[in-house]
């Protein structure tokens, strides 16, 4: 009962939240100087229209207007969105119009889900390990080792590690392609790109975590029952470790789907990033803001997800 | 290693028990020279305000407290169920972890802290007895939840799958014996076990011990600042101020006649203990750094009776009215 | 401390201001009977950098920037080239006597241009930092002064603030506004006033529960005394860590938003769009993105390192 409570109380602040973002979204767009039209018809203007062809053209304008329902006041317009953003359907974009945004979401929003979700498993699985081997070899030169350089991984931007392994395993040993999209190769480097941050900072919190839970008392009551002490590393303090991972995961997702935006754009990749960076740059209101509730959304969901698990994980916490 | 098969061979004999950790302030000397012996079926109680040294001296031969910038010397010679002597001492890691929870249980003080948050009741009991083969993961449960109800937890089945933080305090230190005993051990240490209890529960769990005792013939070392807990329940008392022992004997001996000025202080200092008219005294002055130990004997700043003998030269154990068995570390016994 | 003994003049600064500031109230009485000295205010600063020399990362990553500063500001005259100086003849060098870092495609001094792109991140960076945190702390003192309705509804715009993701918001901000440097640290401290603000009203809102300032307001401190006296002091440590945060945020948002084509305009330089152009020639001349990535990952793990020294000092954010 409780847990219903909490659900819908925040799957309710959730909508809420989306509704601003796309509001704020839409009156700034609204506010934004030149638009689709106007950078199109730069290029219109380019073929030199003669009477005819401009007469046509101004029609366009008008079934433009119509169709995106442009002719109507902002509020109506965003009122308009809203309605049809709730059955998960956006209509079409003003660059690909006879393609409906949805369809476009869900393959783009996949690749980058793939990149992210690989960063995400890599942050797990070499970041714990790296963070116990830390732990284990504390104050030796393997913890330094290993703490010096997640500290240049949490604090050097994943668009300039992305470069840095360009350059390595690209330019000058030739083992990966730096562009390109579709095969496994192709995904290796974004993924260590955008996970490497995500990988130090695991590791950084469960090397602390676990000599900070070495230090507690029901550790030396393992010890006491005679238990080896690998076990009690993993069954007892790497165990209680893992259960507050899960909250410093969440964030993790976010800085990963919002680092996708420039990874993407250096590795070229046909993502979500890239459809939002192309559609702020061509004024494709339609896409700007669905793009955005897409993002906004999934790391809430994300969020809540993680609030959820690390209740259902942790005995002694309660949703409230 | 010599087979003993006398049957009032000590359980625990400990001889010359130095612990000291190296600090940034120094040396820190908590243990200087500690006897001890625990015969089957005794109960010994260790006395002394926190930073005596009580604790550390039972955490350091069993090896449960901090290893980096320990020293630890002396000898401690356990008699396990095969009735082998051996010296904790001078085990390695896995030697020491046959011993511990399977010959030798514990209880500690806290028991919220002393239990994982995360773990359910039964994982943790069963983890022991499963890890010294005294369960099969086929029989573990119902070992267990006989177990929870032989100390005393009330609907044993619901129990096991609970979490510590669903349980009283007097039930979390239940759960603690039933860990500490799951696998027969011949000794149980209990460092504090009921200092974090409320005074009612506390009597609860200490009859508990005794029950368990008398059950499975156990020795029991029990580690209390509490000098009434001491005088009720244990056999021999084993008086220690500031590392080093000042008295041990009988709980008897000791009340009738205290032979060390700082055991007379501890009774006149306790609330509990004190008949009607008489003041309570609190000991004056503070326990000595363990980096900055005072010459002599070690309670002479504090001792109203010290004089300059006390002062310089380390006092030798006397026989206080003629009992071998009553030693007082003091120039002047009373 | 009896908060009673004390006249509102003279009172003791807030609790833990020497601790947690650096910057104790003014004026504080010495008499008073304090559990921690107070200090004045260069006593106390000179304390403070006692304490922050003693991490040695934190003062080699300080040296950094003071060298990043002053390259940045002195670009005019230290610099061997102007950023837009080409010279064709001499594209795509590598490093050599005249050219430490090489040169571009059209021939352009790497070095200078790397030079001046410090200056543009720093000018954007403390720009944007000096706009949020006005509009921020603004906001959020009066939200927290305040108090009631307005307080819950200034709240609520935070709290949408915070889920608007922070980088698409700027994106979004950017293309609302044009490009260049001055929208840069505007839109830049647009999206990140709303965490000034959160920290300001949390500050003002423990110093308002705290008891020196019921009694001061008891016997008759005004509200701008209450300020000087209590709010401020206790408020400037936790500011200084997050502005030491706040910079190199503000330059990682300008590199990125140049890298994506949303930032400076070229031929301004910025580390962000050089990485970029250095990107198209990588193969063959990998310097040209070798030297922009090392001073900017430099720059940034001089930062952090300045930014945990100060953190140790002044605690937690």
């Amino acid at each position: 009962m409780h847990a219903l409570v909490f659900f819908s109380k925040r799957l309710s602040a959730i909508v809420v939240s989306l509704a601003a973002v796309v509001t704020i979204t839409f009156y700034l767009m609204h506010s934004a100087p030149g638009n689709f039209l106007e950078m199109q018809q730069v290029r219109e203007a380019m073929a030199s229209l003669d009477s005819k062809g401009r007469e046509a053209q101004k029609q366009y304008e008008i079934e433009f207007q119509k169709r995106y329902a442009l002719d109507k006041p902002i509020y109506v317009q965003i009122g308009i969105y809203l309605k049809n953003a709730a059955t998960f359907k956006f209509g079409p974009s003003f660059t690909n119009p006879n393609v409906p945004i949805e369809a476009l979401v869900r393959e783009k929003f996949g690749t980058t889900l793939q990149i992210v979700l690989i960063g995400l498993i890599l942050a797990i699985v070499a970041g714990v390990p790296l963070g116990v081997i830390a732990a284990l070899r504390k104050n030796t030169v393997w913890d330094y080792g290993l703490m010096g350089f997640s500290m240049i991984g949490q604090v050097i931007p994943s668009f300039v590690i992305a470069v840095g392994l360009i350059v390595i395993f690209s330019v000058m040993l030739g083992w990966l392609p730096t562009s390109g999209w579709g095969q496994c190769r192709h995904y290796i480097l974004p993924a260590l790109a955008i996970g490497a941050a995500p990988i130090a900072t695991v590791a950084r919190y469960i090397r602390s975590s676990i000599l900070e839970t070495m230090e507690q008392d029901y550790i030396r009551t393992a010890f006491s029952k005679g238990i080896p002490e690998a076990r009690v590393i993993l069954a007892h303090a790497l165990r209680n470790s893992l259960i507050p991972l899960i909250t410093v995961m969440g964030p993790q997702f976010s800085f990963m789907l919002l680092g996708s935006v420039l990874v993407e754009q250096v590795f070229r990749i046909p993502g979500m990033g890239s459809m939002f960076v192309s559609a702020a740059q061509q004024r494709d209101y339609p896409m700007l803001v669905t793009s955005t509730l897409i993002f906004a959304a999934a790391i809430m969901l994300v969020n809540l997800v993680v609030d959820v698990l690390y209740a259902f994980l942790d005995p002694r916490i309660k949703l409230e | 290693m010599a087979r003993n098969s006398d049957a009032s061979a000590p359980v625990l004999d400990v001889q010359g028990l130095h612990v000291a950790f190296r600090g940034e302030a120094g040396l820190l000397k908590a243990v200087d020279g500690l006897d001890l012996r625990v015969e089957p079926g005794e109960v010994l109680g260790i006395v002394g305000e926190s930073g005596s040294g009580k604790s550390v001296s039972m955490l350091s031969i069993t090896d449960l407290i901090k290893k980096e910038n320990r020293d630890t010397s002396g000898t401690a010679s356990f008699l396990g169920r095969d009735l082998v002597a051996r010296d904790l001492l001078k085990m390695g890691k896995e030697e020491l972890g046959r011993i511990r929870g399977k010959d030798i249980g514990f209880v500690f003080q806290n028991p919220m802290s002393s239990l994982n948050p995360t773990m359910r009741i039964g994982a943790q009991i069963a983890e022991g007895m499963l890890h010294h083969g005294e369960a099969t993961r086929a029989d573990v449960k119902e070992k267990v939840v006989a177990l929870l109800d032989k100390v005393g937890i009330r609907e044993p089945e619901k129990r096991y799958i609970a979490y510590p933080h669903e349980l009283s305090g007097g039930m979390r230190q239940r759960v603690m014996i039933a860990m500490a005993l799951s696998c027969n051990p011949k000794l149980l240490i209990a460092d504090e076990p009921t200092t974090a209890l409320d005074v009612t529960v506390e009597k609860q769990i200490l009859e508990l011990m005794m029950k368990m005792k008398d059950e499975l013939g156990l020795s029991i070392i029990m580690i209390t600042h509490n000098l009434p807990v001491a005088l009720n329940y244990c056999d021999g008392i084993l008086v220690m101020y500031a590392g080093k022992v000042m008295e041990t004997g009988t709980a008897l001996d000791l009340v009738s006649h205290p032979g060390h000025p700082y055991t007379k202080a501890l009774f006149s200092s306790n609330l509990e203990l004190g008949r009607r008219g008489t003041r309570v005294e609190p000991i004056k002055g503070n326990i000595p750094a363990l980096t900055h130990l005072p010459s002599g004997c070690r309670f002479h700043p504090r001792c109203p009776m010290a004089t300059d003998k006390c002062r310089n030269e380390v006092p030798p154990a006397m026989q206080s009215a003629g009992l071998s068995d009553h030693l007082t570390f003091c120039h002047y016994p009373l | 401390m009896s908060p009673s003994t004390t006249t509102p003049g003279q009172g003791p600064g807030a609790p833990g201001a020497d601790l947690a500031s650096g910057f104790p109230a003014a004026g504080s009485d010495p008499s008073d009977e304090m559990s921690v000295p107070q200090y004045g205010g260069m006593a106390g600063l000179r304390r403070d950098w006692r304490r922050f020399r003693r991490n040695k990362l934190a003062v080699a990553g300080l040296a950094y920037i003071l060298f990043l500063f002053f390259i940045a500001f002195t670009a005019d005259w230290v610099a061997p080239y102007h950023y837009e100086t080409t010279n064709p003849p001499a594209a795509l060098e590598s490093s050599s006597v005249q050219h430490w870092f090489g040169t571009d495609e059209l021939g352009r001094d790497m070095l200078s241009r790397v030079m001046y792109s410090a200056r543009n991140a720093i000018v954007v960076s403390f720009g944007s930092v000096l706009i949020g945190l006005a509009v921020g702390a603004f906001i959020g003192a009066v939200s927290g002064f305040y108090g009631g309705i307005l307080d819950i509804a200034v709240m609520r715009v935070v709290d949408i603030m915070f889920a608007f993701p922070q980088f698409l918001l700027l994106i979004i901000l950017v293309t609302a506004m044009g490009r260049g440097l001055g929208t840069m640290f505007v839109a830049i401290g647009i999206t990140s006033w709303a965490g000034y603000a959160r920290l300001v009203r949390g500050q003002i809102l423990s110093a308002k529960n705290n008891d020196y300032v019921e009694a001061a307001r008891c016997l008759g401190s005004g509200n701008g005394h209450i300020i000087r006296k209590y709010i401020l002091p206790n408020i400037v440590g936790p500011i200084i860590v997050a502005v030491s945060f706040g910079v190199p945020a503000g330059m990682l948002a300008e590199s990125a938003m140049s890298l994506i084509g949303m930032g400076l305009r070229p031929p301004m330089p910025s580390w962000g769009n050089l990485i970029s152009a250095g990107m198209m020639q990588m193969y063959g001349f990998p310097h040209l993105v070798l030297w922009p990535s090392l001073t900017f990952g430099l720059t940034l793990l001089a930062f952090t390192f300045v930014g945990d020294g100060l953190r140790e000092i002044y605690g937690k954010e």
